[in-house]
């Protein structure tokens, strides 16, 4: 009896084990199959059958990319898209959260509501019209209209983010500094702000990556001008253009160096991005 | 309220209680300021600009061109939609009104029903994005739950394997479709086919996956990419779970089984509903994976969308599509919205 549930309680590890890995698997796979891709040399790429293993690995893909200028321009492009969103976002969006985590007022649900339902805001539906902002302010084909569309994204996604953390502080805080003779404003900046540091970290970086990921609206508002591209719309482009004989590993090299960066965020900030996404989602 | 900073009961005279509160007033009222002048400039005003678009001819940036009221005629054009027998060796134009052109045929028994409508692409965009929300959604949430309920349970390497999850969900979508692209591909850089044929033998011959099926492509990769969002999203509902509920079911003979039907899904409901909620309104609005993947041959709504606007230049054509979809996905988040009533305040 005892040596048959040994034999289950092993064959459940077995299993469990092998689950696991093939969960792995299937999602680490396509990020391996990149990074062996952009290591191949030319002949391996173009050799029948696909190699799962680098027989010859080179770098000479990814200096190909360090070369290219596109690439470096959509790298910057995107880096100072991402920041200036991010830097925006948190500012206006710490504003709004406190008036609206702290300050009793009334029509506060209408807001709150509103603010929610922009988080479902479908963007494509509003093109059309966004464009002729994004035109009649003179951003089109400048990365400025990408600064200022994108935050119909990141903005009521950092305020609602942030006003469910300044519910969460403590009264006393401000009954304190209220009593101290501080203004509601001196007590917003002085007190509440520096508290909400690891919200506005988390924040932040969700802001940042959904702005670094963003497609649709850099195609559509920077097509005119390469020079404006971000990342996602180069290397897309990089395919697209030469459809015949496309330089498949300098592609893939680019993916990479492109998601190492975000991989390492991701690694990093686990936790706090879990915390993060799951904020509206689960209750408790 | 409880948050005010002061308590509100005994103000010294009602002249200072209501100074305070307009004081208060007049401070949220500045803060929410720059929120409410940034969403009008990029949410509100295109959206009713988009909607007054709608019912106009106008072309994409050709301002020197005149602009005429067309009334619903874009509507018209988009969603008129008509179903006719096709006896065999008849043309479907002497069937149908001028103007309609073939969407589907559908064969009931021996009977051949052709579906017709004025804009074929775009119900074919309708039909491609409904599809492939209808089977990617239930698939996510499927596995998402399969996978949540594995890295649930404790085993060396938790943390690690928690990370190597996000790693599809932080790739942005162009370029991880860009990757698919290949790996799906028939010729050498095919990963996909170099699996399926020359490791795992299971085709005898390299498939060309994208031409032939498109939509499974599609719904592969998004799989690939929300699967694993999805179950973290559902862990962090199953963490929520007190554990003395399993305990005290298992003091009671409760099988596993049991278990998971009786508590775990009861208790993941509302995650599971928001998570749905989440993901059918981002699969409607599709874009990035059809248009990286077949640029405007597969089209989604979103995808010919965009082509009308940009490589049509039909700006009310391109407007009257943009509310078609915005209506589509409201009445749908009103609609799931109200059936499971949502609590939606922050916690």
């Amino acid at each position: 009896m005892v040596r048959r549930r040994d034999f289950w309680y092993y064959a459940g590890r077995v299993g469990f084990a092998l689950i696991l890995i093939a969960i792995l698997f299937y999602v680490v796979f396509p990020f391996y199959w990149a990074l062996i891709s952009a290591l191949k040399p030319e002949v391996e790429l173009i050799s029948t059958p696909a190699t799962f293993w680098p027989k010859n690995p080179t770098l000479q893909n990814f200096q190909a990319v360090f070369q290219n200028g596109s690439f470096l321009r959509g790298l910057l492009n995107s880096t100072i898209v991402a920041s200036c969103v991010v830097a925006l976002s948190l500012t206006i969006g710490a504003f709004a959260a406190y008036a609206l985590g702290r300050i009793p007022f009334r029509g506060k649900r209408l807001t709150l509501y509103l603010i929610l339902s922009m988080t479902l805001f479908p963007q494509i539906a509003i093109l059309p019209g966004l464009f002729v902002v994004v035109n009649q302010l003179g951003m089109y084909g400048s990365i400025t209209s990408l600064i200022f569309s994108y935050l119909i994204f990141t903005l009521p996604f950092t305020t609602w983010v942030m006003t469910s953390f300044f519910r969460t502080l403590p009264a006393e805080l401000e009954q304190a500094a209220f009593v101290d003779g501080a203004t509601p404003f001196q007590t917003f900046y002085m007190i509440l702000l520096p508290l909400t540091a690891p919200a506005l970290v988390t924040t932040g970086l969700l802001a940042f990556i959904a702005a670094w990921n963003e497609y649709l609206f850099a195609l559509t508002f920077t097509i005119s001008n390469p020079s404006a591209n971000t990342i996602t719309v180069a290397i897309a482009k990089f395919t697209g253009v030469i459809a015949r004989n496309e330089p498949f590993g300098e592609i893939m090299a680019a993916s990479i160096v492109v998601t190492v960066p975000l991989i390492i965020l991701v690694v990093i900030f686990q936790r706090r991005i879990v915390q993060g996404l799951t904020a509206g989602a689960v209750k408790g | 309220m409880a948050a005010a900073p002061l308590t509100k009961e005994k103000p010294k005279t009602p002249s200072d209680g209501s100074t305070l509160t307009q004081q208060r007033s007049r401070l949220a009222f500045l803060l929410l300021l720059p929120t409410f002048i940034i969403l009008v400039m990029v949410a509100f005003y295109p959206l009713a600009r988009t909607f007054f678009a709608s019912f106009t001819d106008e072309p994409f940036a050709k301002p020197e061109q005149v602009i005429n009221n067309v009334g619903a005629a874009n509507y018209q054009k988009l969603l008129s939609m008509m179903v006719v027998t096709a006896p065999e060796g008849s043309k479907l134009r002497d069937l149908v009104p001028d103007g309609y052109r073939r969407v589907q045929n559908i064969d009931v028994g021996s009977t051949r029903y052709t579906v017709a409508g004025t804009d074929p692409e775009f119900s074919e965009s309708v039909l491609n994005t409904l599809v492939f929300t209808i089977l990617s959604v239930p698939l996510e949430l499927l596995f998402g739950l399969g996978v949540a309920l594995v890295v649930n349970t404790s085993f060396p390497g938790r943390g690690a394997m928690r990370a190597a999850m996000l790693i599809p969900w932080a790739i942005p979508t162009a370029i991880s479709t860009v990757l698919w692209k290949h790996m799906l591909g028939d010729n050498t850089t095919g990963a996909i086919n170099a699996l399926l044929v020359n490791v795992l033998h299971v085709i005898p011959r390299s498939e060309a996956w994208r031409t032939n099926y498109p939509l499974l492509s599609i719904i592969f990769v998004d799989v690939w990419k929300t699967i694993p969002y999805m179950a973290l999203l559902l862990l962090a509902g199953l963490q929520t779970i007190p554990g003395d509920l399993y305990e005290a079911s298992s003091v009671d003979g409760a099988t596993t089984w049991q278990q998971f039907t009786r508590i775990t899904l009861p208790m993941l409901r509302p995650t599971i509903i928001v998570a749905l909620i989440f993901r059918t309104l981002d699969a409607l609005r599709v874009f990035d994976l059809f248009q990286v993947m077949f640029g405007y041959a597969t089209r989604s709504m979103a995808t010919y969308n965009h082509e009308k606007l940009t490589a049509s230049y039909q700006f009310g054509y391109a407007s009257a599509i943009g509310v078609v979809i915005f209506i589509l996905i409201f009445a749908l988040t009103v609609a799931y919205m109200t059936s499971f009533s949502v609590e939606e305040d922050p916690a």
